[in-house]
Parts: C-alpha cells; structure tokens; sequence
C-alpha cells in the first residue's frame, strides 16, 4: 500500500512539477517572444501546479524525517528518551495534521459554496486549488500515523542528514531483549 | 463545526452582555493615503460619534486583515466585520459584478457607469450579492475615478492599442476588452511594472493618474498617457451579515447615515486627487492624448454587436447585457437615470 501511494505521489508530483515549468516557459516565451499568443492565466496556473506539488510532498518528507525538526536533539538524547520524543513529535504531528485538515476542508467548502473563481479569464475553481491542503496534510496525517507505530514497534527512526550531502545516520533501534539464559553464557 | 461557530458566537457575545462595546473591524487593502482609506476613516469617525461607546470601530489599513478580493470571506468568518472591495473583486463570487468593466461600456464615462449602477440590472446583481455572500451592500458605492492607458511610448487612438503588451488591472474584463483593441493583457504584480517596463515584457498599464503618482511611474518610462475612460473603478461597501443583524435598529441606521455622509462628496473628493495628480504627471514631463468620443462610441458599438460571446466568456447571465442596456437610450450608452 505504502509503495503504490509513493509512486502515485512520485509521478503526481514530477507531473505538476513539470507541468509547472511548461506554464512558466510558455508565459516567459510567448510574454517577449509572441505577445499574441500569452494567457492572462499563465501565473496563476504555475501557481496552483506548484502548490499542489508541495502539499503532496509533505507526506513522503514526513517518512523521510524531512520536515523541519530538531535532529540534533534526538542524536544527543538517542535510546529510549529519542524513541519517546520520536512518538510525541508523530502525535504532535498527527493531531495537528489532522485539525488543519478539517479546517482546510472548511475553506474548501465555502469556497465551493460561494463557487469562487480566480480573476483570470480562466475562471478557475479555487475549491480545486484549496483542496490541495487539506489533501497533502491527510497524506501527512497518515504517515504519522504508520510513523508512530512504527516507533512504538521500535522500527528504525529517520534522520535527515545533518549537512546537504551528508549520509543519513539512523538512530539505532533499542537493544533487542536478550534471549533467555544470555547472561550466563 | 455548528456547535464550534454557536460556542464562537456566544464567546463572542460575552463582551456585549458585559456592557463593553462590540469590536466593529474595517479590512481595507489599500494604504492610509488612498482615496477610499480616506473615505472610510470618515465613515468611521461619524460612527463612532454616532454609536458612542456601544461600537468600538477599528479600521485595518493595508491588508491587514487579508486581500480585498478575500473580503466576502473575512465577513462570513468574521475576522472583519465590514469592507470596501473593488466591484471586480466580487466578479470572483458573482460573475455579473464584471458589468461595469465590460468592453461594451468602454468609454463610457464615471457618469454612464453611475448611471448603470441605478438600474435593474444592477439592483438584481447586488441581490445575488447579498443572497450569495451573506452581506448588506451599502450606498452609495464609492469612486476611485476612470481608468487612463499608460504607455512608454504615444499611444493616439484605440487603434494604436494593437499589439502593445498591456498589464491589466483586476477582474477578467479587462482583459477580454483588451484583447477586443488587438492589444496583449499581461498580469503582474504592481511591485513588478518598472523591472517589466525595463526589460520590454511591458508597454503599458491601464491605472489611474493617482496611482501612477503613488508609484512615481514617469520615472520608468511611462510618459505618455491615453485618456480613453477605460472604466470607472468603483468600491462596493459590505457588511456581513451576521454583524449587520446583530446590530440594533438604531445603529443600523446611524451606519447606513455615516457611510452615506462620508461617501457623498467622495466623487468630487476623487476628481480633486485624480486632477492634481494629472497635474503632477504633466510637471514631470508627461504627454497627455485624449480619445477621440465619436470613436470611442464607434467601438462600443461593434463590441455590442459580439456581445453574447463577450458573457459567455465572462459566465455571465445571457439577459442582463439586454437589461442593462434596454433601460438605455439603445445606442450603446449607458441608460439615463431613472
């Protein structure tokens, strides 16, 4: 499940990507090059491809530990005391995820309520572009959610790398429980 | 979320059950300088000497509490309590609030668009306004002034529109005109038109004399202005309804009195600051060009005649054109007063 999502993300995500770089060639080129052929639109779509990316980025940073937080901290605490932060910090995230999400469908309700369209001659519906809020902070919502059963189940923690370029260092799991009658050997 | 907005609600009643007074914010997106922050300090002060200690009365400058374009949302949430947006602002909402930008009023003239703001046509949008955003309009609307081209080099007559890249102001009937003169509607940021002028992704803007010289825009190249009444800019005031209703009858009718008083002389208070800043165009070396009118009527004329085309561009309703325009003398100018 966790596969097919990643690379339904992957792809949604290199698409918009793409298709963001496409929007703003074409309003450069045809701005200097063929004024006839430029969109009053042209911004404001790069705009919706970008933001969508972004949001359906935050879940896969989410398994990668590439959101902002303090890895230093948890390198230094390391053991048991990281693995409690770890659960806290995946609690922390999931119950804000999920509060903001809720909000965010608020806004995409109203704006479906009040069909707002953008000013440009595209009419675009905002509802598709607030949408992408609450859907990336679901998808993230959902990681913290396996991220912290699989701190409780004490799975290996993601660490971003301390430098661009530096290797990731993952914290060591707990030591595994000594099978009966190790002591003595 | 019924039971968070009742629980918000009565929190927010609270102070008025303690006898302090109701908080009534004002969201304006433009600086203190601008005519309309001018109007609405006021409408303010009349109110507050109106409402006294029952109203504690608080404008928001500079889009502090969000854009003009957000305002029907800041009402229904109630981080605001009241704006000023600019009518093409509301064409997001409600498409037919894009009538007094349409390519078929061009030239027109403040007073043609005064004119259409009194009819039928108008009184049916502002319903969907009211029904749709759950707000009171207030009247009267407010006046910026007419649009004028701005261009770095002479522009003499609708024709020389052809093939200029022109950035628009807001709304999306602007650019449709544009496209109907030949010309190429480009959107910017306002922050952006001198870095756009210099590097030739521009040849002009369609602005007011007052903002040009907020911006000191002769300055990048643009010395050349095309007087042709684009359109008039006009500012709808808005209360939501929540507030409004919660208000009782007296204060409802001592904000309907204050905002009347303070919007009343804002044509000739417009006209004023649109003028001397015309004047400090010219000093700083502008050339002025006015539109000829016969031509002007002329075009309005043939835009009329692809007018069914030009709503279904814009989502508006097929009927209202013919509304508006039936009420008038049938010659492609607004109708008289009624």
């Amino acid at each position: 499940m966790e596969r097919r999502l990643r690379l339904a993300e992957d792809w949604a995500i290199g698409v918009l990507a793409l298709a963001a770089l496409g929007i703003a060639l074409y309003g450069t080129l045809t701005r200097y090059m063929l004024p006839h052929f430029a969109a009053d639109w042209s911004e404001e779509a790069f705009v919706y491809a970008v933001i969508w990316a972004i949001w359906l980025s935050g879940g896969r940073l989410v398994v990668t530990g590439g959101h902002v937080r303090s890895d230093w901290l948890l390198r230094v605490l390391g053991g048991r005391a990281a693995r409690a932060l770890e659960a806290l910090h995946s609690t922390l995230g999931f119950a804000f995820c999920i509060a903001f999400c809720f909000f965010g469908f608020d806004v995409v309700r109203l704006a479906l309520q009040l069909n707002e369209r953008s000013d440009s001659t595209l009419h675009f519906p905002m509802a598709l572009y607030y949408l992408a809020m609450p859907v990336g902070l679901l998808l993230m919502a959902a990681r913290y959610a396996t991220h912290l059963r699989g701190v409780l189940r004490g799975q290996t923690l993601p660490t971003a790398p301390l430098a661009p370029g530096a290797p990731v260092e993952p914290i060591a799991p707990p030591d595994p429980p000594a099978p009966p009658g190790a002591e003595s050997r | 979320m019924r039971l968070l907005l009742t629980l918000l609600l009565l929190l927010s009643a609270l102070p008025a059950l303690a006898g302090e007074p109701r908080v009534f914010r004002i969201s304006l997106d433009t600086g203190p300088n601008h005519l309309r922050n001018h109007v609405v300090e006021r409408f303010a002060e009349s109110l507050r000497a109106a409402a006294g200690e029952r109203l504690d009365v608080q404008v928001f400058h500079s889009g502090q509490l969000g854009k003009g374009r957000d305002v029907p949302k800041a009402l229904i949430w109630g981080s605001a309590h009241m704006g000023v947006p600019v009518m093409q602002h509301l064409a997001r909402y409600v498409p037919d609030a894009n009538l007094f930008g349409l390519p078929v009023f061009y030239g027109a003239g403040s007073d043609a668009v005064w004119r259409l703001a009194e009819t039928s046509a108008n009184a049916r949008i502002t319903q969907t306004i009211e029904r749709k955003l759950r707000v009171k309009v207030l009247v009267p609307y407010l006046e910026l002034g007419e649009t004028t081209l701005f261009t770095s080099h002479p522009v003499r007559s609708p024709a020389d529109y052809a093939g200029l890249k022109i950035r628009s102001i807001g709304g999306a009937a602007v650019p449709v005109r544009l496209r109907r003169l030949g010309a190429n509607p480009v959107t910017l940021p306002f922050a952006d038109v001198p870095l756009a002028l210099g590097q030739g992704a521009l040849d002009g803007i369609i602005s007011t004399y007052e903002s040009v010289r907020s911006g000191q825009l002769w300055q990048v190249g643009l010395n050349h202005a095309f007087e042709d009444r684009g359109e008039a800019v006009l500012y709808a005031p808005m209360v939501g309804i929540e507030t409004w209703r919660a208000l009782p009858p007296d204060l409802r009718r001592a904000l309907q009195s204050a905002w009347a008083e303070a919007a009343a002389d804002s044509r000739a208070l417009s006209a004023r600051r649109q003028s001397s800043a015309r004047q400090a165009f010219i000093d700083a070396g502008g050339a002025v060009a006015r539109a000829d009118a016969a031509q002007l009527a002329d075009l309005r004329r043939r835009m009329r005649a692809d007018a069914a085309q030009l709503l279904r561009e814009l989502h508006m309703s097929p009927a209202l054109l013919s509304a508006a325009l039936g009420e008038g003398d049938g010659h492609g100018a607004p109708p008289a007063p009624r």
